[in-house]
């Protein structure tokens, strides 16, 4: 099963960079338009191979679940940021040489005198510039999230409009009708893929509404949210996916959140969902009614026992809420009856703030689970482990087996613990492909 | 740790279009 998904996880990369490279590669076709000095074409050819970058962004953020299901969803967001930066340094750079070797462009900066193909150009630029600075540095400005989603969503159809406008007003590699025929198809395929995410997506969401059925206080301040299909079947997931929630209104609301099941994937006609208040929209899920209507996007994500059935035991390790998508797992393996081996090495802390802390002792009955908790601040009496999970915590806990592949970890919690969990698993020697984790706090 | 990979993957990425740019601007400019 992993062989089949690095497969196709190359075979993703592949077609990226074809659909990437494509405006390069095309505009060398047929009858090119006279040539010009070597500056000037790499220019140009930066400025093409951005826009083709930055148009290739929606398919990324489009959730399609085929590309998304060979790296895990955390991966793709996390490539759609750092492609940015990519894609930005072509895009400055397009100008920057035009100004340096041709210093009379530098006039098309000057936007009541400049043509419109510059107008269009220079503007696209820095809406870029604007779109990036909010994202990287949304917490920092205090924009909320659904805010910063809007308007992140505009000004990149804005962006990619406007460069297509400075493309098909700039004309000169618009030469032949094989290359308009390009642009053309471009055109449609971006309109088409904006049509499929902003109003496809959400009116298929509209005919299978979720109703709320109950809204249950847990450990450590968080919520168990559990919905249920209204008129349809729903949907099956593997336990650990997560799924994008909109509470109310509408599905074409921007207000939409990824939240992981905690339930078992054994019971798909009935979906729970652990979340803890940690901000303005996750403080409003105990104000939920039952009956009241939400839209569910899902299943995403690739994190999760059932794309390891060769494994001979599991490893979980969380910290805080990064329970809920082992949760999911537990209780499903729990469902099925299975009897492999499973350690819980679980980070909160203090005692009374662990979530789920009954329900995992009463786990430990039906599962070969051994359940490790680590405590920030114990009690007086307590002989547990204390402080963080480090490479001792680890090594102490972890199973021992000489067989790689035959121990599949997972890690799920607060960025900070991820890194140290995973530089100590490395250091410990455990081989890479062994231990999975996701994470979503990306802006 | 698996997020180093998505970053080497758009400097690769980057990196190919890049080579891919500048043989468009020689062919283009000979």
């Amino acid at each position: 099963m992993r062989k089949n998904y690095v497969i196709k996880g190359i075979f993703w990369i592949f077609v990226y960079l074809l659909l990437a490279s494509a405006p390069l590669l095309i505009l060398l076709l047929g009858k090119m338009p006279e040539g010009r000095e070597f500056w000037r074409e790499f220019s140009v050819a930066l400025g093409f191979a951005g826009l083709s970058l930055m148009s290739l962004q929606f398919v990324l953020t489009a959730r399609f679940k085929f590309l998304k299901a060979p790296y895990g969803a955390d991966i793709v967001y996390h490539f759609h940021r750092q492609i940015t930066f990519v894609a930005l340094a072509f895009i400055l750079v397009h100008p920057l040489l035009l100004f340096v070797f041709s210093p009379d462009t530098l006039a098309l900066l000057n936007l009541i005198t400049a043509p419109w193909r510059a107008r269009a150009g220079v503007t696209a630029v820095v809406l870029l510039l604007v779109l990036t600075g909010m994202s990287l540095w949304r917490r920092k400005m205090k924009i909320e999230y659904t805010r910063w989603r809007i308007w992140h969503g505009i000004l990149a159809t804005v962006v990619v409009a406007l460069a297509v406008t400075h493309v098909v007003l700039a004309r000169h590699y618009l030469n032949t009708p094989l290359k308009q025929t390009l642009w053309i198809t471009y055109g449609i395929f971006w309109v088409g893929l904006l049509a499929y995410i902003r109003i496809l997506k959400p009116f298929l969401l509209l005919k299978r509404p979720y109703r709320v059925e109950s809204v249950l206080p847990e450990r450590g301040n968080a919520w168990s949210l559990t919905v249920r299909p209204a008129r349809h079947s729903g949907f099956h997931f593997m336990p650990g996916q997560f799924a994008w929630i909109t509470i109310g209104n509408s599905p074409f609301s921007e207000s939409e959140h990824p939240f992981s099941f905690s339930s078992s994937a054994e019971q798909p006609e009935m979906l729970t969902f652990t979340i803890k208040e940690l901000g303005d929209f996750t403080r409003t899920i105990k104000t939920l009614q039952p009956g009241q209507v939400v839209y569910v996007d899902g299943p995403f994500g690739h994190f999760s026992v059932d794309r390891h059935p060769h494994a001979e035991q599991f490893v979980m390790i969380a910290g805080g809420v990064g329970i809920t998508p082992m949760m999911s797992m537990l209780r499903t393996l729990a469902h099925r009856g299975d009897k492999r081996p499973l350690t819980l090495i679980y980070a909160n802390r203090d005692w009374e703030s662990i979530t789920f802390r009954e329900e995992l002792e009463r786990l430990q009955d039906s599962l070969t689970l051994k359940v490790v908790h680590v405590l920030e601040k114990p009690p007086a009496n307590w002989d547990g482990e204390k402080g963080y999970i480090n490479q001792a915590i680890l090594e102490r806990h972890l199973p021992k087996s000489d067989k790689p592949n035959k121990i599949e970890i997972f890690i799920c919690g607060p960025q900070p613990m991820m890194n140290a969990v995973e530089q100590g698993l490395s250091n410990l020697g455990i081989p890479f492909g062994d231990y999975h984790s996701e994470q979503f706090s990306l802006v | 740790m698996r997020q180093k990979f998505s970053t080497w993957l758009a400097v690769f990425i980057g990196i190919v279009i890049l080579i891919l740019a500048i043989a468009f601007a020689l062919l283009q400019s000979i």
